[in-house]
């Protein structure tokens, strides 16, 4: 069996699932930080797969445009976890009930 | 890249280039030492105040000069943007809401017991930055980028008052579902190059026609465009993907506040309709009843939790959701049956942006007159008997309410007007009747907080807020904003007029 665009393409749609059912119901921050991550990896391969299969070697660099995306968004976000944990000492997110209503 | 062609690409990012080289200096400015707390850093926050007034001033003032003298829509830099009126435009309005923004904000920035520092400014540009991208984008991976920039820069004023407990969480809601936003739109993104084999806006009609074998548009399309559709709605808080906006607006600051409400929200109109309008109104008739659904839900939800918060900030939100929903329609219909459907819709989504922007800049900076430098909650039970004691800020506030409201002679109700009109022309019935009943459901919140200015008497008999000293700026904010408020009310003609002529002569 050879392993085409069909596969990649369900790999990706997995990953990208499992990403947004870990952002429901998962409750550590850090893990649900993890799994926007997973969502954009699952984007990444779906571009790489279809850059490959279409052998349009330009659009490889989209590729690289969504890594520098999830770059820039991992340096805020620990950043915010960090600010988050100091002042409120937990990485518990059904713990965030300040805002409500 | 020939030398003519490095001339017109610098002269259209003019003002792209204006905004960062500002924001730049204001960091080093912030950056400079003794600038943290007391006088040093109220000499950093005014140099910044300063700065940033001359930028969006002078991007303003290009936008306007590229509107007048732009001949038609050009592309540049190898498709990745337009060059058109409509982004012309677009940069011009958010000129006009910095400048705006930075009013609102003297009171917090400027008071002795403030904390925030001088980065506040660099953000703002930083956002602009984004903002003229997403609104001059061709291609959907400029979009995208443009989209995080100005994402970013919302979360990080949302959490700039860092040692509140609550500015940060709220600024944590908002950055999660943000980049889950940002993944649904590259997850779309991916599938949209999979169906169509290019990711340009003007591209994708003509290369889906080529590429697409059989009835209808393919299934890699359509997942593209409903992740897209998804991912743009999250950032519009639309129902059921406006949990974050409550949460987020309550914990920024008042000027924050506002920003989130104007100028993110125009940012992805303006971004929604070149996206639907100019890339896929062939398949537009697969998308429009879920559209039509989600407006629906999303108004009633909005307007019924309305009615049960006693939070100002957090009523003004769900208050945004429900505009949101508006907005929506006018976009649903720009795929309608008759002919000028694309012209007329883009020109009223642009003047309910402004004529919303003037509203609520109105509204918050009268909240920013009532408690400067703090970040505190307002409640409805803060404004009794405000009503005769102030009489300059209890007739704005209202009027600005009102508006919001819709009130005929008020810019608000133009600009609903135009929308539903339009949406009766497109033979949308049925969605025409449900906004009309959400504008009425709409009208108790905003008459209960009216109502409480003037009808009502706090319970110790002293009104429970206080005028601060540093209130001057905000104070010309209301009033300027309140008498364009009127003035859009009763000639709206030009705006709409400029609007047309933006959005025919770019799509």
């Amino acid at each position: 069996m050879t392993i085409g665009l069909a596969h990649y393409l369900v790999l990706a749609a997995a990953l990208f699932i499992i990403g947004l059912i870990g952002l429901t119901i998962r409750k550590n921050i850090i893990v649900l930080f993890m799994c926007v991550e997973l969502m954009l990896n699952s984007a990444n391969l779906t571009i790489l797969a279809y850059a490959r299969q279409f052998n349009d070697s330009d659009f490889h660099a989209a590729a690289l445009f969504v890594m520098v995306i999830a770059a820039a968004e991992a340096a805020l976000g620990l950043a915010l976890v960090v600010a988050m944990f100091r002042y409120r000492g937990t990485a518990d997110s059904t713990k965030l009930t300040l805002l409500k209503g | 890249m020939s030398k003519e062609e490095l001339i017109i690409g610098l002269y259209s990012l003019a003002p792209l280039i204006i905004a960062g080289i500002t924001a730049a200096i204001i960091l080093v400015i912030s950056a400079a030492g003794e600038s943290r707390a007391g006088s040093g850093r109220l000499r950093a926050v005014n140099a910044a105040e300063k700065l940033s007034y001359l930028a969006f001033t002078a991007m303003a003032f290009i936008s306007a000069v590229h509107f007048i003298k732009i001949k038609g829509p050009l592309t540049l830099f190898h498709n990745a943007v337009f060059f058109d009126h409509y982004s012309a435009a677009a940069g011009f309005i958010f000129s006009v809401m910095g400048i705006f923004t930075i009013f609102i904000a003297a009171s917090e920035m400027k008071s002795e017991s403030s904390r925030f520092q001088p980065e506040y400014y660099a953000l703002l540009l930083s956002a602009a930055i984004g903002s003229l991208i997403m609104a001059m984008a061709n291609d959907l991976l400029a979009a995208i980028v443009g989209i995080e920039i100005l994402s970013f820069s919302t979360y990080i004023l949302c959490a700039l008052d860092n040692k509140n407990k609550r500015a940060v969480e709220g600024a944590f809601k908002y950055f999660l579902t943000g980049a889950a936003a940002g993944a649904l739109f590259l997850f779309g993104l991916a599938h949209i190059y999979g169906g169509a084999q290019t990711t340009f806006i003007s591209e994708i009609p003509s290369m889906a026609a080529v590429n697409v074998q059989g009835p209808g548009p393919g299934a890699p399309l359509l997942i593209g465009l409903v992740f897209i559709t998804a991912a743009l709605l999250f950032k519009a808080a639309a129902v059921p993907f406006h949990s974050w906006a409550p949460d987020a607006y309550d914990a920024a600051t008042v000027s924050v506040a506002a920003f989130m409400t104007y100028f993110v929200k125009a940012a992805v109109f303006i971004l929604i309709f070149r996206i639907f309008a100019a890339a896929f109104i062939f398949m537009a008739s697969s998308i429009t009843g879920v559209l039509s659904v989600i407006a629906v839900i999303t108004m009633t939800l909005a307007n019924i939790a309305a009615l049960y918060q006693n939070n100002l900030k957090r009523m003004l939100a769900y208050s945004s959701i429900s505009h949101t929903a508006y907005m929506l329609i006018a976009v649903i219909c720009s795929a309608g049956v008759y002919k000028n459907a694309v012209a007329d819709c883009g020109a009223y989504i642009i003047f309910y942006l402004v004529s919303y922007f003037f509203i609520n800049a109105a509204i918050f900076s009268a909240l920013a007159m009532l408690s400067p430098g703090e970040n505190r909650v307002h409640t409805i039970e803060d404004l009794k008997g405000l009503g005769f004691k102030k009489p300059f800020f209890s007739a704005s506030f209202s009027l600005a309410l009102l508006a919001l409201a819709g009130i005929p002679a008020t810019s608000g109700f133009i600009a609903k007007f135009f929308i539903f009109y339009n949406a009766f022309l497109s033979n949308h019935h049925a969605l025409v009747l449900l906004a009309v009943i959400n504008s009425l459901i709409a009208f108790y919140y905003y008459i209960k907080i009216i109502m409480a200015m003037y009808m009502q008497k706090p319970e110790s008999g002293e009104t429970a807020v206080s005028f601060g000293n540093a209130g001057r700026e905000s104070a010309i904010c209301l009033a300027v904003s309140s008498a364009l408020i009127i003035i859009l009310g009763v000639y709206p003609e030009v705006i709409v007029k400029l609007a047309k002529l933006a959005v025919i002569s770019s799509f």
